[in-house]
């Protein structure tokens, strides 16, 4: 009776510990990579030409297996249409190729073939007005995920 | 004989049974000057229920040949209109993952009625403006037992 029980508190004892094995490897839920900050910020309006746009993930992608461009909008008023035109814009070319003569960007710098952060190079000369920053990225957890903003730039302008 | 009359028996209940049922589909409404565009609104659990948390889905396809819309997000909102139409919200809508041309906006009702949901935006170049309702919403309490 007694080498039963003791059967069966090792067998408790055992289901705990690989309970706290499972939790204590599972550890936080990976979440898809989404933008968790970038510089310039969505809707920024700059007095000059940045060097590079910086965006930094939620979560480290696989850079290779990544997409990451920026495109000159035509310039438009309207906030509203302004995000119109930059999604049908990214609809058009996010996944296009051969389209640098068109793009704003001259590839991508990061630390490794997996980070966190990534720095899309701009062009020089580039003149003032909007732009698009659009990507599609897959992160560790093998997720795709994608997005774009829109920041302008108006010498003399407000700037932020 | 015997098993013809089995047979079709069954099929007039089955029928009976579906032909019965309310309609609790997604509704989809033309938008755009040639109606470009298809925008599908409907929620993620059907019948809706108060009182458990649900979402709303905003779907887009081009009419012609039904592919999804994507990067919409930032061009389309959402407002939902109670059914005392007293107390309304503009719900944010994210892009569904996984899901090209899914939109969607978590949401838990409380108020029993037919609810009112106005879409509106652009997709693209197309300014458009909608309006859906949804069934009846029954309290979840109907479905306690015992």
């Amino acid at each position: 009776m007694k080498s039963t029980f003791c059967a069966w508190r090792g067998a408790a004892r055992l289901g705990l510990f690989a309970v706290a094995v499972m939790v204590g490897v599972a550890g936080p839920v990976l979440a898809h990579a989404t933008l968790q900050s970038s510089d310039p910020v969505p809707d920024a309006v700059l007095a000059a030409i940045p060097q590079a746009v910086r965006l930094q993930f939620t979560e480290p992608v696989e850079i290779n297996a990544s997409i990451f461009k920026v495109y000159p909008l035509a310039d438009e008023a309207d906030s509203q249409r302004l995000k119109a035109a930059a999604s049908q814009l990214v609809n058009e070319v996010l996944r296009a190729r051969g389209d640098e003569d068109r793009r704003a960007d001259a590839g991508v710098a990061a630390d490794g073939v997996v980070a966190g952060q990534v720095q899309i190079l701009l062009k020089e000369d580039l003149p003032p007005g909007p732009y698009v920053v659009m990507w599609r990225v897959l992160s560790i957890d093998t997720h795709v995920t994608q997005g774009f903003f829109v920041f302008r730039v108006e010498p003399g302008g407000a700037g932020s | 004989m015997r098993r013809l009359i089995i047979a079709l028996l069954a099929v007039w209940l089955l029928c009976g049974a579906l032909g019965g049922m309310p309609v609790h589909a997604h509704q989809t409404q033309t938008v755009g000057p040639n109606g470009e565009y298809l925008v599908i609104v409907g929620f993620e659990r059907e019948p809706i229920f108060t009182d458990e948390r649900n979402a709303v889905d905003v779907i887009v396809r081009r009419a012609a040949d039904r592919e999804p819309v994507e990067h919409l997000e930032q061009t389309l909102f959402l407002e939902l209109i109670a059914p005392d139409g007293a107390a309304r919200r503009e719900l944010p809508l994210r892009a569904r993952h996984g899901q090209p041309g899914y939109y969607t906006a978590d949401v838990l009702l409380t108020q029993p009625g037919v609810y009112t949901l106005r879409v509106w935006g652009h997709i693209f170049d197309v300014e458009f403006e909608a309006e859906f309702h949804t069934h009846d919403v029954a309290p979840l309490a109907q479905l306690r037992f015992p």
